[in-house]
């Protein structure tokens, strides 16, 4: 029995009323389902829609259900999966014409771990191509329209990711994170978008951007949500050389707090003054009054060698890493390939048709830092500059708990004005990235709405695996401005 | 440091020929602007002092995780070569890698 | 004429004999086995896998590099090495650079002049193995084939890459540190060092040089798949360079295989640019810590070196160093002497044995001495036999033979073979030499006639005695006794 009240569910909304027998799976998948399906012309947050595999899932949950038999911390809960994370028997395509048609035959870890929590995955969200870019415009298969303003991109490049749960396709979605593509995403559709320390999350099955950087993280309506999925997919793994050996704590508890007593919140003493958006200023304070009147002392920080030389420094690192992880695609074994006399023509002109023009550019910039006459002068130089980037943030957090920070310069852009100027659209991650370089844990919530209705968000920053002071203090934030909201169809402005 | 034009068209050909990538002119030159504009935002990191500082410290990290020595069939190996621009007889086939310059054999 | 030598370094990568492979669980048991069998999303480099490392490659480097008094590094990286070819799935070798494994050892070999020489080992490191192409020519050659086969269940083999020093002065000793290397990794047991199967590869780099004067061009010579080749290229190559240099023509700076069908080195296909790996240290693998307290229980571990070994039979058997040589080639052989040895065979008898029957043996057989069908004691017990008589030489072979064919042991051979372990002696011997010289009257006859100058009939009668006697007479007691008949 469909009802599109489900659309509008969090995951434990759901998991409470398949317990208390109120509905089953199946009716859940059939409204999301069938609601994607009239969506998607507008949106095109999905590359693959996952209707058979979603289907014969939820009837063989349903048979458990009916069965009586133990379910899973995540059961018949929807879930959305960026295309940059391995499906096993599903396509996966990293929105790019490379791997238009590539099946892996293997699930990522953090897909295992959903499944083996009852979750059902319900479709592979669009992206900008191999995870460059921060709009989805970047995208082979078209962009993705924000929720919110269909005129608007939905940020990137887990753009398909957050617009599935602002839509309402599912409450929760998987997306990956190097320089902002889940936190800014979450900012331009009004979700919950975490980035883990990293190495907190495992990445195998990941197909790699930028592997120093790279993290895959939780979007969510709910706070709830975002920790229990959090939790799940952090489960260590043994096929990740770089998943750390750490406990995991309980990240749920955290959400218990009411008080922000003896906790410190730091923010930029210059936020006021700096070239973003009045809007974002506007909820970067409301944000913080939120905190101190929690009990937080709100204490003013300096961030001078991030804001200066963190893009600089990630647009050396990122490109490099980017230029090695896509060298495999050559046109041999899997993805795009041209018919061609000779090898080396093989490997040109499938690395030259399959790859977009965002990807070329950054293999060519990371293939030139990386060079001989390049190495010590660009990438060598980043990654003492990194350094300097950790070294700045481990100094603030001797003074702070978390940061409250801008999550992205602007509100949601229209489509189309950024994307001549690579420059300018690498701007929008000026806030997110140093988070990256010093491997730290981000999440982005909804604040606000602008006066165009449009969600403006906040970002909070801890120190390594300290996901827990994050997740408190966006739990203060969310008791006093409300849960993320869906933005249905008939919504829309 | 300044670059001519010239050699940054050069300098994105021969990246282009390191990376195995095919670019016809009209993207050589789009891509040699943006090198450009790029490269003289990275230039930026020069003005740090990083003389003192390892760029690879080995100490703060938590050390590579061993796998021991014990062997496994993976048995979705068949599906691999159905995936595979061209195959035969159970290998992956690539077109001539070496032309025969010379005209003896 | 100048008074070229040659400068000559060597780069040898040693596949490392453990059960699966560097970064992954697949097997590398990859001879005779289906293409593309033994491979996984991670030696495949699939997008979204992630290399694991083998423990057990790292203790065979650190065991390796121990034996050769490197320094091991307790904390080393990889680093990715890119080059595009079809036997490299990633497109980038996780490889070592500036921080590797081991550094600073040596190996010590002979110089001509009999006394032996330091070549310093520059490092050791890890890396992995890239997969086997098949080319399409009918000769399987790469030139001018139309297309290739490529087949990744070669790919991710551990590999261990040793480089020594420039200070290899003549293809024979270039040689010989390559078959001391054999060797040695063998005696490690973390190789079959196997030149022929690819477990044991070569690449050279020789340049030449007058004494006191500034190195030369290196050529760099690749495809030496045996010692023989190792030895005859590096000979060829160094005619080659002196040659040129006679003429007053310029060494180029190139890389050139070595063409065993001609017996020539050639050019390899020269590329316009020389290759930029783009060295960087892989993200996916955080930094290898060896604990201290790990390396110093491996030291302790390390067996008896093959060059420790020789000096223990030279000293404490009093053998030559010859004959060591060749009893301490192979680990399994020289155990098999101390065992001979420590169950009471004399050294010299022991000694004999084994470098004519035994070494026979796992020859034709192509086996351990190990696997051989007989026991110790039993080779043992035989060769006191022999020692105190009660057997001849000649007689024990075809016992020993016996014992190999049947499995059984030396009591049952000999009643099988129908000898006395004892010797025909007297009387008993007597007999049959009357039986043998009348049955040979005609014989007999024509030496009393005094035709036999140059004594070949005696002989005949002599091994027609031994023949009948099994080879239990004494030689010399026939001999008398056919004398003193006759």
């Amino acid at each position: 029995m469909k009802n599109s009240e489900f659309l509008k569910f969090s995951a434990f909304d759901l998991m409470s009323g398949y317990s208390k027998g109120e509905f089953i799976v199946s009716d859940v998948i059939e409204t999301v389902l069938e609601y994607i399906e009239i969506n998607e012309r507008n949106l095109n947050a999905l590359i693959t829609p996952m209707y058979e595999e979603a289907r014969s899932r939820a009837w063989m949950l349903d048979a458990a259900l009916a069965r009586g038999e133990d379910l899973g911390p995540l059961f018949g809960v929807p879930v959305v999966i960026k295309d940059n994370i391995t499906t096993d028997g599903v396509r996966t395509t990293c929105g790019s014409r490379m791997l238009e048609n590539w099946i892996p035959p293997f699930s990522a870890h953090v897909v295992k771990c959903l499944e083996r929590a009852g979750a059902v995955v319900i479709g592979k969200a669009n992206m900008d191509e191999f995870a460059m870019g921060s709009s989805t415009e970047y995208s082979a298969f078209g962009p993705t329209l924000n929720p919110w303003d269909l005129s608007k991109v939905p940020g990137g490049s887990s753009g398909g990711s957050a617009a599935s749960v602002a839509a309402g396709y599912a409450p929760i979605a998987l997306g990956s994170d190097t320089g902002g593509s889940i936190r800014q995403p979450a900012a331009f559709c009004g979700v919950y978008g975490l980035k883990p320390t990293y190495g907190l999350v495992s990445r195998y099955g990941l197909v790699a951007f930028a592997s120093s950087l790279d993290q895959i993280g939780p979007f969510a309506r709910d706070l709830k949500d975002l920790a229990l999925v959090l939790q799940i997919i952090s489960e260590l793994d043994d096929c990740d050389a770089t998943c750390v050996r750490k406990e995991r704590p309980n990240y749920l508890e955290f959400l218990n707090e009411s008080s922000l007593e003896g906790f410190k919140v730091g923010y930029l003493s210059d936020y006021k003054s700096l070239e973003i958006d009045e809007e974002v200023k506007k909820a970067v304070t409301e944000a913080l009054k939120i905190c101190q009147d929690a009990g937080a002392e709100i204490i003013e920080v300096e961030l001078p060698i991030s804001a200066r030389y963190g893009l600089p420094c990630y647009y050396t690192i990122a490109p490099a890493e980017a230029s090695s992880s896509l060298a495999r695609f050559d046109g041999v074994r899997y993805g795009f390939s041209v018919e061609a006399e000779d090898l080396q023509e093989l490997y040109q002109k499938s690395r030259g048709g399959g790859f977009g023009p965002e990807v070329k550019r950054r293999i060519l910039i990371g293939t030139f830092v990386l060079s001989s006459s390049g190495y010590e002068t660009y990438y060598l130089q980043a990654q003492k500059a990194r350094q300097l980037v950790v070294k700045e943030f481990n100094e603030v957090f001797l003074k702070t708990d978390v940061l409250l920070l801008p999550a992205t310069p602007t509100l949601p852009f229209k489509r189309g004005e950024k994307i001549l100027d690579p420059v300018k659209v690498y701007m929008a991650d000026l806030f997110t990235i140093p988070v990256n370089l010093a491997g730290l844990p981000g999440l982005s919530m909804k604040v606000s709405s602008s006066s165009s209705g449009l969600p403006v968000g906040i970002q909070l920053v801890s120190k390594k695996f300290c996901e827990g002071d994050v997740l408190r203090t966006a739990s203060i934030i969310e008791r006093a401005v409300g849960p993320a909201t869906t933005i249905m169809g008939g919504d829309r402005k | 440091m300044d670059i001519t034009p010239e050699e940054l068209v050069e300098d994105v050909r021969r990246m282009a020929r390191l990376a195995m990538i095919e670019l016809n002119k009209e993207e050589t030159k789009q891509i040699a602007e943006q090198f450009k504009s790029i490269l003289d935002q990275l230039q930026t990191l020069r003005e740090l002092d990083t003389s003192d500082i390892n760029p690879f410290p080995l100490e703060d990290r938590d050390p590579t995780p061993w796998r021991s020595d014990e062997a496994a069939l993976w048995n979705r190996y068949n599906e691999v070569l159905s995936q595979a621009p061209a195959s035969e007889d159970g290998y992956f086939k690539v077109p001539q890698i070496v032309r025969d310059d010379r005209n003896e054999e | 004429m100048n008074e070229f030598i040659p400068v000559i370094g060597l780069e040898i990568h040693v596949q490392l004999a453990t059960k699966s492979k560097m970064f992954c669980s697949c097997s590398t048991d990859y001879i005779g086995v289906k293409p593309n069998s033994h491979v996984c999303p991670i030696c495949l480099g699939l997008p979204g896998s992630l290399p694991m490392i083998n423990e057990k490659a790292i203790m065979y480097a650190i065991r390796t590099a121990l034996a050769l008094r490197c320094k091991v590094n307790t904390r080393t990286i990889f680093h990715r090495k890119h080059y595009f070819y079809p036997d490299l799935p990633k497109a980038y070798q996780i490889s070592q650079y500036d921080l590797p494994l081991a550094v600073d050892g040596y190996l010590e070999v002979s110089n001509d002049d009999g006394k032996t020489q330091r070549i310093r080992i520059q490092r050791l490191h890890l890396e992995e193995d890239a997969g086997k192409l098949v080319h399409s020519t009918a000769s399987g050659r790469l030139m001018g084939a139309e297309y290739s086969l490529v087949d990744y269940n070669r790919s991710g083999v551990p590999l261990m890459e040793i480089v020594t020093h420039p200070d290899i002065a003549s293809a024979k000793q270039a040689r010989e540190f390559v078959s001391r290397l054999r060797q040695l990794v063998r005696y490690l047991g973390v190789s079959d060092g196997d030149m022929e199967a690819g477990s044991l590869r070569v690449d050279a780099n020789i340049s030449i040089t007058e004494p006191g004067g500034e190195y030369g061009e290196k050529v760099e010579v690749k495809n030496m798949n045996s010692l023989r080749a190792l030895e005859r290229a590096l000979e060829y190559e160094f005619e080659r360079q002196k040659e040129a240099k006679n003429e007053g023509k310029a060494i180029v700076s190139e890389t050139r295989h070595w063409d065993d069908g001609s017996n020539i080195t050639i050019p390899s296909r020269s590329k316009e640019e020389a290759e930029d790996y783009r060295y960087f240290p892989d993200p996916d693998l955080p930094p290898l810590v060896v604990d201290e307290r790990v390396i110093v229980q491996l030291c302790k571990e390390l067996p008896e070196l093959p060059w420790e070994v020789l000096g223990r039979f030279v000293s404490d058997y009093g053998l030559s160093s010859d004959e060591a040589e060749v009893l301490t080639e192979r680990k399994d052989v020289a155990l098999l002497m101390d065992e001979l040895v420590k169950e009471g065979v004399p050294v010299k008898v022991a000694s004999n044995w084994i470098r004519t029957e035994i070494l026979r043996v796992l020859n034709e057989r192509g086996i351990s001495a190990e696997n051989l069908p007989v026991q110790t004691s039993e080779i043992a017990g035989l060769l006191l036999l022999v020692d105190r008589g009660d057997l001849s030489t000649t007689a024990a072979k075809e016992v020993f033979n016996l014992m190999l064919e049947k499995s059984i042991n030396v009591e049952e051979a000999v009643k099988m073979l129908g000898l006395n372990t004892g010797k025909l002696t007297g009387p008993e011997l007597e007999a049959v030499i009357d039986k043998v010289l009348s049955e040979n009257s005609d014989v007999v006859e024509e030496i009393r006639a005094g035709k036999d100058k140059k004594g070949k009939k005696i002989k005949f009668l002599q091994g027609i005695v031994m023949r009948e006697t099994k080879g239990q007479a004494d030689p010399k007691e026939v001999q008398s006794f056919i004398m003193s008949k006759i």
